[in-house]
């Protein structure tokens, strides 16, 4: 074996244009899988990170007709208890009231979410997207929206009048202004304090929902199902974004898919250059094999050089391709930057499959070099030494 | 003396729609430590005959027997070591790797065997450095040297093994005739120093002269076997 690997070095070192060449292309394929395997999944985790990034991923809700969770305490120490396929990353129970608020001659219908603090933080990061003032402290005080403020010229520490569901008006004080964002929640959001909310809503000490993050976003509908087994009760309901958001799932997978797609051809290309130049070379080193075979080489020993040459260039190619892939990545991070600064997509470096791609790259080379060391392994001396 | 190679009734054919028989029946042996020659015209049959001997090549038919061992059933690997211990070959073209240095090429049949190469045999190819004289050239690659320094570095790594057997095809027959003359000396010399029985592969009659015994061959059959 170290013989043969001593003349598959000598052989690879003495034609160097050819070696560079063909380490150069497995460079350029493994390069190209890290970019876009990178980037691709960059992509995916911003996207998810944007649309359920900050909502709640797997939800608890009530079927009932008043859709009053009462035994929310219960509710949240048990699910806590439960062993789930993926950890919960936050957990707070919410009371969501419709209210409208009445400005001059128009009603504007508004949702006034009443969240646990500061578990809903872990949600919404509410603490981290206050512009004005603070989060509410006592009963009766609430954040407004940066665009329902802007519409309705409101003030930080100014009231604001609502009119609840059975038609009473309630008088609460703006203790801050939030911006998630989104022009939409912006203009649509009153975030109080639980109590605050279930006073309103007249919900005694009954919550509206319990919501959750996981740690594996992807596993969201595993934990669903978890949960709502061990809850074991029909008047609750456990919905998960996996389930309320099909569009981008299919999406996602769309991605996924052709990101794969690509690394396979990509796979394919670089398997195919390395077994024809792989196989010229058995052409361009018949004699050499031939004459170490009539000094008594073994045709298993024969075989293996070319086997330990796909294997070296695998391995030279893969380090060259993952240093050119992190150029690219660099590239990419400092050239294609928004109007902020910020790359126009956020790159996620995934060591794992960085590794992964180098271990295939690795493996199709070798596999790639058994043709051409099958060809070695049958050449006979006597064609060489008859034919010059 | 013991016989190092014996044939027995070879025949080769080549072929199989068409059918040409190139070796009718040989009967042939050679003494341990004896100089010979093989003498004919091309296509007299004389290269397949040494490819069969060498084991490169395998008879249709008959019975080799190399340094007491029937081969012409043995498996490729064994085959194999038959080769790389027993024979040593020199053939018309060098046939030196390319690739390798003048002392790797020589030590190359000595790693083809063990793994290690140990002292003796480093002092072993210094020496036949020496003695075939290329003790200049020890470290050039196999190209960067001239035609005579090539053809006596192949002669010293036939030798690395100590076989007991050289098999010579026309090993002179691409050299001038000062060199050749160089050549066939230290063929000599090696078979009086070491004992090396030397088969000799030759269409050229004045070098067959200078050797011990001549066996000549006509269209496939032995003409005429001469000892001195």
């Amino acid at each position: 074996m170290k013989l043969a690997l001593s003349i598959a070095f000598r052989f690879i070192s003495s034609s160097k244009a050819q070696t560079l060449l063909i380490i150069l292309g497995i460079a350029i394929g493994v390069s190209v899988q890290v970019f876009i395997g990178s980037l691709i999944q960059g992509l995916q985790k911003d996207l998810v990170n944007t649309t359920i990034g900050n909502s709640s991923q797997v939800t608890i809700t009530s079927n009932t007709s008043d859709r009053k969770i009462d035994n929310w305490q219960k509710i949240l120490e048990e699910v806590e208890s439960i062993q789930l396929p993926t950890p919960l990353t936050a957990l707070s129970a919410s009371a969501d009231v419709p209210v409208f608020i009445s400005s001059g001659d128009r009603t504007i219908s508004v949702l006034l979410r009443g969240l646990q603090f500061p578990q809903a933080n872990s949600i919404y990061g509410i603490d981290a997207k206050i512009i004005e003032g603070e989060l509410p402290k006592t009963a009766g005080e609430v954040l407004v929206g940066k665009d329902l403020k802007d519409e309705l010229g409101l003030q930080k520490g100014g009231q604001i009048t609502i009119i609840t569901p059975d038609r009473s008006i309630e008088t609460l004080r703006i203790a801050g202004v939030f911006d998630l964002k989104v022009a939409s929640l912006n203009k649509s959001w009153l975030i109080s304090s639980i109590s605050t909310s279930q006073g309103v809503g007249k919900l005694g000490d009954s919550v509206t929902s319990i919501e959750m993050q996981v740690e594996e976003v992807f596993k969201a509908d595993e934990d669903a199902t978890a949960i709502a087994s061990a809850l074991a009760d029909a008047k609750l309901d456990v919905t998960n974004w996996k389930a309320q958001n099909a569009d981008l799932l299919t999406g996602l997978n769309g991605q996924s898919i052709s990101s794969i797609m690509i690394q396979v051809f990509v796979i394919i290309a670089v398997s195919l250059g390395i077994a024809s130049v792989l196989a010229i070379t058995v052409v361009q080193k018949s004699r050499q094999i031939g004459i170490l075979k009539a000094m008594g080489l073994k045709d298993s020993v024969s075989s293996q050089v070319f086997l330990f040459q796909g294997l070296s260039l695998g391995i030279i190619g893969a380090v060259v391709g993952i240093a050119f892939g992190f150029l690219l990545i660099l590239m990419f991070s400092t050239f294609a930057v928004g109007p902020d600064g910020e790359p126009v997509v956020g790159i996620y470096v995934n060591y794992g499959f960085i590794m992964l791609s180098a271990f295939i790259a690795i493996g199709a080379s070798t596999i790639a070099a058994l043709i051409p060391a099958r060809r070695s392994s049958k050449l006979s001396p006597v064609e060489v030494i008859r034919n010059g | 003396m013991a016989n190092i190679i014996e044939l027995k009734e070879v025949r080769k054919v080549y072929g199989t729609v068409i059918k040409t028989e190139v070796l009718h029946g040989i009967n042939l042996s050679f003494e341990e430590g004896s100089f010979n020659s093989i003498i004919g015209q091309s296509g007299s049959g004389k290269s397949t005959l040494m490819n069969i001997m060498g084991t490169l090549d395998l008879p249709t038919s008959g019975e080799i027997t190399i340094n007491g061992k029937r081969t012409d059933t043995m498996s490729k690997n064994d085959l194999a070591a038959v080769r790389n211990e027993t024979i040593g070959f020199i053939f018309q073209f060098h046939y030196l790797l390319p690739e390798f240095t003048a002392f790797e090429n020589i030590l190359m049949p000595y790693k083809i065997k063990s793994l290690r190469s140990s002292r003796e045999v480093i002092e072993r190819a210094k020496e036949l450095m020496e003695v075939v004289e290329i003790s200049k050239v020890k470290d050039n690659l196999a190209p960067n040297m001239s035609g005579g320094q090539q053809q006596r570095t192949a002669i010293a790594r036939a030798l690395i093994n100590n076989p007991k057997v050289i098999l010579a095809d026309e090993p002179t027959g691409n050299l001038d005739s000062d060199t050749s003359a160089k050549v066939f000396r230290l063929m000599r010399d090696l078979n009086a120093k070491y004992g090396t029985t030397f088969i000799v592969i030759t269409h050229d009659r004045r070098i067959a002269e200078e050797t011990d015994r001549v066996v000549e061959i006509r269209d496939g059959n032995i003409f005429n076997d001469v000892r001195r």
